[in-house]
């Protein structure tokens, strides 16, 4: 028969607690990188739209 | 029977709670780190975006934190003998040095990743060496073999601003190296006033600390040595524009004031005979010299960053024009 491991009372209790803290920061370092990525990919956007804008601008104007 | 008890003392950490975590990462020390940080940010010379900004400092939060978590496993066996560390997760066998350690290597890598992504490769590079220099170089290396361990411990410690600036700007100039400089030399006053007060927990533990190994009074007079080097860097920033009317008046005031206080420290006798310390703050009259300047060394870094910050955090130093086209 194979042995389970006794856990006492006071340890489980307090391995929840660590679970719940390491999900909620698990959790968190997602949200993290979630929100760099969003805010990157619309500076990226913008700077792109910024270039386009001024490349058509420099197309359009005569050559001196 | 042959079930297993898996009780706490087989593993110390099974009964660890989050709070021990978070007392591994050095709060404390954290806010400090934090708070130069900021101010390291808000005098940078370009603007970041605020969610970007937030997320950076909270990894160098995390980078500090850390740093924190891996001395507290490399010093677990002289902290538990020391008073004022004894408390420590580590020290008190809350959390065993080996997961203190697999903890604060993970917080490394998370950190370092997250100032990768948020900010750039070059703030992310210096976090990255700062942890590494403060718990290879300084907590393995140097402070169990040098009296000048705390000198370059303090490198680690003065870098945050630098980080932060590279944050923002992607990369460093003189302005946020003299923000480190200054940190840099205000840590040997800050520390070696509080060990001429607790010398005896440290020369308990084998700690080569400057008042154990060459004495009280060759401590005293390094102190004054820095502290006057510190007068004169603190009031620099201002040659560069980085400080303006208020810095300059409250690094100068607070420099002379810090010197003043290394001054009555260098005639006292504090350190030269040292009882057991009640506390960071606890002193007898003899140690009240040094007790008085550590404290002091406190207000002085918070007001001199404070000052810096109230300047570009509103812009207002850019209002007075100071002669010789000092400030900006």
């Amino acid at each position: 028969m194979s042995a389970e491991p006794q856990v006492s009372a006071k340890a489980q209790a307090a391995r929840g607690r660590r679970n719940w803290a390491l999900a909620v920061a698990l959790l968190g370092f997602v949200a993290v990188i979630f929100a760099i990525t969003m805010v990157r990919l619309q500076e990226n956007i913008r700077t792109r739209a910024a270039l386009d804008k001024a490349q058509s601008a420099a197309s359009a104007s005569p050559a001196p | 029977m042959t079930d297993l008890a898996l009780s706490s003392t087989a593993s110390p950490t099974a009964l660890a709670e989050p709070r021990d975590y978070l007392a591994l990462m050095k709060p404390r020390v954290m806010s400090l780190v934090v708070f130069t940080a900021i101010v390291g940010m808000a005098a940078a010379p370009v603007d970041m975006h605020p969610l970007r900004a937030l997320i950076s400092l909270l990894m160098i939060a995390l980078g500090a934190g850390a740093s924190g978590a891996l001395n507290m496993a490399v010093d677990a066996d002289i902290d538990a003998q020391m008073k004022r560390t004894r408390m420590r997760p580590t020290a008190r066998g809350a959390i065993a040095p080996a997961d203190a350690f697999g903890f604060g290597a993970v917080l490394a890598m998370f950190s370092v990743l997250g100032l990768a992504l948020s900010a750039n490769y070059l703030a992310a590079g210096l976090l990255a060496f700062t942890i590494v220099f403060y718990a290879v170089a300084y907590s393995m290396w140097m402070k169990r073999r040098t009296d000048q361990n705390i000198v370059w411990g303090g490198l680690a410690g003065a870098l945050p601003p630098a980080i932060a600036w590279a944050a923002a700007t992607g990369s460093l100039s003189l302005d946020p190296l003299l923000l480190v400089a200054i940190i840099f030399v205000w840590t040997p006053p800050h520390f070696w006033a509080l060990a001429l007060y607790i010398a005896k927990d440290y020369a308990k533990v084998g700690v080569p600390m400057l008042p154990a190994t060459q004495g009280a009074a060759v401590t005293r007079k390094q102190i004054l040595v820095y502290s006057i080097a510190l007068a004169v860097i603190g009031v620099a920033p201002t040659f560069t524009g980085l400080g303006g009317v208020l810095y300059l008046v409250t690094a100068a005031v607070l420099g002379l004031l810090f010197v003043a206080g290394a001054v009555r420290l260098a005639r006292s006798t504090a350190g030269d005979v040292v009882d057991e310390a009640k506390g960071l703050y606890a002193a007898g009259p003899e140690a009240r010299p040094a007790r008085d300047l550590f404290a002091f060394s406190i207000l002085y870094l918070f007001a001199l960053f404070a000052a810096l910050l109230v300047e570009h955090g509103f812009g207002g130093y850019r209002t007075i024009a100071l002669p010789f086209g000092w400030g900006g």
